[in-house]
């Protein structure tokens, strides 16, 4: 059994697969970013419903996640990514008017060892669950894409 | 002004017949454009139109009329009360779920509602950076408290802060 404790670093990405996530007049991005999939529900064992994120381990993540290629021809992320603060899941989890709603793992795959979930517990109504996402948008830096790499 | 809508129930025949005091019904085109109500009376532009043309994206005829009915009580209050004040387009997204979302989503704050399939779970957010106060809140619509009202209120933190 490993009792190592599990590092988390101070940002994570969240990659942007459709255009139509990011909002045009502002540059920001849409609370669809960050609104899990219900499907994703079903996968989990605890009921919850998570979002793909990478964990900002060092420097060179943000070009990993925006070179992870879908398939032969294509980005798994096309238009993108945004970084937000792990912060900002402590700081929604604390508000009085929340119970704790979000939790966060790593979840290494194969492919890309940075790999985790933002974790929205179950239960949770769409109403909430969008305020929360909206939350989460609001918060996100400034869109990166391709073209800023080095 | 006091402005009629659904309150708890919310059974389909009920929404139906209290939306149809506005006469807010949605030819088969989807479109309601040419309805008299919705034009201004005061010659500004309806910030609600285009969200209104992605009405007929929604299938649910609850989901759409509830819709429909809030972007008409958005549009009653501006013209009622903020007529001499602009504000940007209310934004609309019709989910994957059947529900749909209106949103204005300024750079340091956003204000919206959500219309869910289950009407009772529907409700508005306020959600703003820390520039803004890190507001984070949430309620339902259309139940015991006066729709209206919120959205008054909604419109008047919109309009004294974007």
């Amino acid at each position: 059994m490993n009792d190592k404790p599990v590092h988390y670093p101070d940002t994570f990405l969240r990659g942007i697969s459709k255009g139509d996530l990011i909002i045009p007049e502002t540059g920001g991005v849409t609370a669809e970013l960050f609104l899990p999939n219900s499907k994703s529900a079903v996968a989990r064992e605890d009921g919850c419903e998570d979002i793909s994120i990478n964990w900002e381990d060092n420097e060179d993540v943000v070009a990993f996640t925006l070179l992870l290629k879908k398939n032969e021809s294509m980005y798994q992320f096309p238009n993108g990514l945004v970084r937000l603060n792990t912060e900002e899941i402590h700081r929604i989890n604390s508000l009085p008017t929340m119970d704790a709603p979000l939790s966060y793992e790593r979840n290494e795959l194969e492919n890309n060892p940075y790999h985790g979930n933002i974790v929205y517990k179950s239960g949770l109504t769409p109403r909430i669950k969008r305020m929360i996402a909206t939350s989460l948008a609001i918060s996100a830096s400034p869109v990166v894409t391709r073209d800023n790499l080095p | 002004m006091i402005i009629k809508y659904p309150r708890t129930d919310t059974s389909s025949s009920s929404i139906s017949e209290k939306i149809g005091e506005y006469d807010t019904s949605i030819s088969s085109s989807g479109s309601i454009l040419s309805d008299p109500k919705f034009i201004s009376n005061i010659g500004k532009p309806d910030i609600t139109i285009k969200a209104r043309q992605t009405l007929s994206k929604i299938e649910d005829p609850i989901v759409r009329n509830t819709a429909n009915q809030l972007l008409y009580i958005i549009n009653l209050l501006l013209q009622n009360y903020f007529a001499d004040t602009d504000i940007p387009a209310i934004k609309a997204q019709v989910n994957d779920d059947g529900s749909v979302n209106f949103e204005w989503p300024f750079l340091h704050f956003r204000v919206g509602f959500n219309i869910e399939l289950k009407i009772g779970e529907s409700g508005w957010y306020i959600v703003s950076d820390d520039s803004a106060g890190s507001i984070m809140a949430t309620g339902k619509i259309f139940n015991e408290v006066h729709t209206e009202k919120i959205v008054l209120w909604l419109l008047e933190f919109i309009i004294l802060n974007y």
